[in-house]
């Protein structure tokens, strides 16, 4: 299990990542980090706590003694465009992890599913993209001009 | 089964295609597939995460229970290899897109000529089978791509053979649209054929009701598996992932196969089975592996070499009118640029999207692109790219699909630096498109970015991978006349290796010009397959 203090980093850089805009909630309201660290964790043991030690890292030279989570916003951001920056295969794989199961999540239908009833409740953001979610067909499948 | 004639390693593209056409014809087959037979009715939830995560989902690269690791590869230039274990393998998340491959691909460097595979394109266009998207058929997003493609002055074509640049309505391995009305069920007998439901990628069980061979998405679950099970001659293995191939010496530095070695990923058991054909079909990653795993001889250094992947990019164009692109058959047009590649519009859910369009690329949004055809490029996070991502429903992505240039560097080896997992060493998958390739990609991604700007687009994006995206991967057992430069000679038997044959996308000696590979597979395999009876016999 990752360090309650790798996960809060990762619940940081979600927040940074879909942050909340205007009345809808952000990834962190929808404990996206949560899949994220799950998704992480589940594709190499370890890979959470080598992420918050690398955030952290880079946090340094955003403001000096601070870490990843004491960082505003727009901080944690030049934080993640630093790590990005990187030419380096694990970097990247840390960076992709985090942008990408964090979108995954956040646009997915992770936050209305419970995968043991199969029951879905379409996560608000669908309603936003226009997305249909899942379906039987689409007779209409010509939008007029 | 009492001895099999033949084992087949991989029950994904083209393995059920050579279990089929020998099954037919009363050869015994035993057909290994390392993931899990998976039911559409019951197990294909059309979720996008649940279906398709590449860490956890159902069809992903990795064993049937989802609580456990996904099987491991150690990547080299590679950003993300999308392969799914499984009976009906990567066909089950495929867009069924199943064009020819471009004559001149095949002429220029392959050990037989384009006029001689017709026939068996053919076989398998006829049994699939593979249709022509109607006139009058196409969803909106497709629509916009035709139109921005003839306002670009390319030409429309609806042959399967093409040999100048053209856009046509895709051939692809998916029943014609169905009749629908709304109001009315969807629900198969009521309506038969494609329901245009988007969910090609995260595994199509469309029209509902329907029974496999009326399933619309002509993946090999519900087309070459059952008919080869039905033949009362195959049986199909799932949970079985092959770890070394038995074999003998045969004289001369050479070797004869003499069955196949697996574990059952669910028990942990290893089993045995002899035969006097094994056919190798678990895809370019793990086909050289297990060759590679299993001592064999290798005098050229050959085994692995040559993986071309068609170096993906995506372009996305974002309109003033709803497009939709969850609706229609994820891909129903394309253009064709021979000597470049191809280009074809690409439907998915909001999380591909997001991730396309925001999470992957290389660059940053805020970066002037220059003198390029975009507007944007790369990758973004914050307020501003959730507020582009909401506009998904006016969006179209296209995919570039490049020429991709062979080299012998881009290969699969064996991880030495790395532990192994319980079915061995791991393999390695060392990628970088060439120079050439690069250029071709570039072009493509201009051209796209015209269409879309001549369709209406207002602003366009393009995702730039910095890592390849592996989808169409090709390569690494290819077929040639020289021992040199390739695995397994024209008959598709391994050079060193007598009664190995190889029958998934390894084989290809190039990336066919750009086409999606599926249908050239599965049209070698047929041929494959002709060629293992007369070995038997």
């Amino acid at each position: 299990m990752p360090e309650p203090a790798s996960i809060e980093a990762v619940r940081a850089a979600v927040e940074a990542i879909v942050p909340a805009t205007g009345d809808r909630p952000g990834g962190a309201d929808l404990q996206v980090h949560l899949h994220v660290v799950d998704a992480l964790d589940l594709f190499l043991p370890g890979f959470v706590d080598l992420a918050a030690t690398l955030l952290d890292a880079y946090a340094v030279d955003v403001r000096q003694g601070a870490s990843f989570t004491e960082l505003t916003i727009e901080e944690r951001s030049r934080v993640l465009r630093a790590m990005c920056l990187e030419d380096n295969a694990d970097m990247r794989d840390v960076v992709d992890g985090l942008l990408v199961f964090t979108y995954g999540g956040m646009y997915s239908e992770w936050s209305g599913y419970e995968p043991e009833t199969g029951a879905l409740q379409p996560p608000r953001a669908w309603d936003a993209l226009g997305f249909h979610g899942p379906s039987d067909g689409h007779p209409d499948y010509r939008e007029p001009e | 089964m009492k001895r099999p004639d033949v084992i087949v390693v991989g029950a994904g593209a083209g393995g059920p295609v050579v279990a089929k056409e020998l099954a037919e014809r009363q050869v015994k087959v035993l057909v290994l597939e390392a993931g899990p037979w998976l039911d559409p009715d019951v197990d294909f939830t059309r979720l996008e995460d649940d279906m398709g995560s590449i860490v956890d989902g159902r069809l992903r690269w990795g064993p049937t229970d989802r609580s456990r690791s996904p099987w491991m590869r150690r990547r080299d230039g590679v950003g993300l290899i999308l392969q799914a274990a499984g009976v009906g393998g990567t066909t089950l998340h495929y867009n069924g897109i199943s064009p020819r491959a471009y004559p001149s691909a095949i002429d220029a460097d392959w050990p037989m000529s384009y006029e001689e595979l017709i026939p068996y394109y053919e076989r398998v266009e006829a049994f699939l089978p593979v249709r022509q998207v109607e006139e009058g058929d196409l969803a909106t997003k497709d629509a916009l791509f035709g139109m921005g493609c003839e306002k670009i002055g390319l030409s429309h074509s609806e042959s399967k053979d093409v040999t100048t640049s053209v856009w046509r309505r895709c051939h692809n391995a998916i029943l014609p649209v169905a009749k629908m009305s709304s109001g009315r069920p969807l629900r198969y007998p009521d309506v038969d054929g494609c329901t245009m439901s988007g969910h090609c990628l995260v595994g199509c069980r469309n029209p509902v009701g329907a029974p496999l061979e009326r399933k619309a998405k002509r993946a090999t679950n519900v087309t070459y598996v059952p008919a080869a099970v039905a033949t009362g001659e195959c049986e199909i293995v799932p949970n079985a992932f092959a770890t070394a191939l038995i074999h003998e010496p045969s004289g001369e530095g050479k070797a004869r196969v003499r069955g196949v070695r697996w574990r059952d990923t669910e028990s942990g058991e290893t089993h045995e089975a002899e035969a006097a054909v094994v056919v190798l079909a678990g895809g370019s990653i793990e086909s050289p592996r297990l060759y590679l795993n299993s001592d064999l001889p290798n005098e050229a250094d050959a085994v692995g070499r040559y993986l071309t992947t068609h170096a993906q990019d995506l372009v996305t164009g974002f309109f003033d009118r709803e497009v939709h692109p969850d609706v229609g058959q994820v891909s129903m047009a394309r253009a064709d640029f021979p000597g470049f590649g191809t280009l074809f519009t690409q439907g998915y859910g909001p999380q591909s999207f997001s991730v396309v369009l925001a999470g992957g690329g290389g660059g940053f949004w805020d970066e002037d692109p220059g003198d390029e055809p975009w507007d944007f490029a790369g990758r973004w996070w914050g307020p501003e790219a959730v507020t582009w991502i909401e506009q998904y429903h006016r969006s179209l992505s296209i995919l570039v699909c490049t020429d991709d240039e062979e080299h012998p560097d881009n290969r699969v080896t064996l991880a030495g630096d790395w532990p192994v997992d319980e079915h061995g060493p791991v393999p390695r998958v060392a990628y970088r498109p060439t120079p050439r390739s690069k250029d071709r990609q570039d072009w493509l991604a201009r051209k796209g970015a015209e269409i879309l700007r001549a369709a209406g687009a207002r602003r366009i994006h393009r995702a730039n991978f910095p890592r390849a995206l592996l989808t169409h991967l090709m390569g690494t057992m290819r077929m040639g006349r020289d021992p040199g430069g390739s695995v397994v000679g024209p008959t598709g038997e391994a050079h060193l290796v007598d009664g190995l044959y190889v029958g998934d996308s390894s084989i290809l000696p190039n990336g066919l010009g750009g086409p999606n590979p599926t249908l050239t597979v599965q049209a070698l395999a047929t041929r494959t397959a002709d060629q293992i009876l007369a070995h038997l016999s």
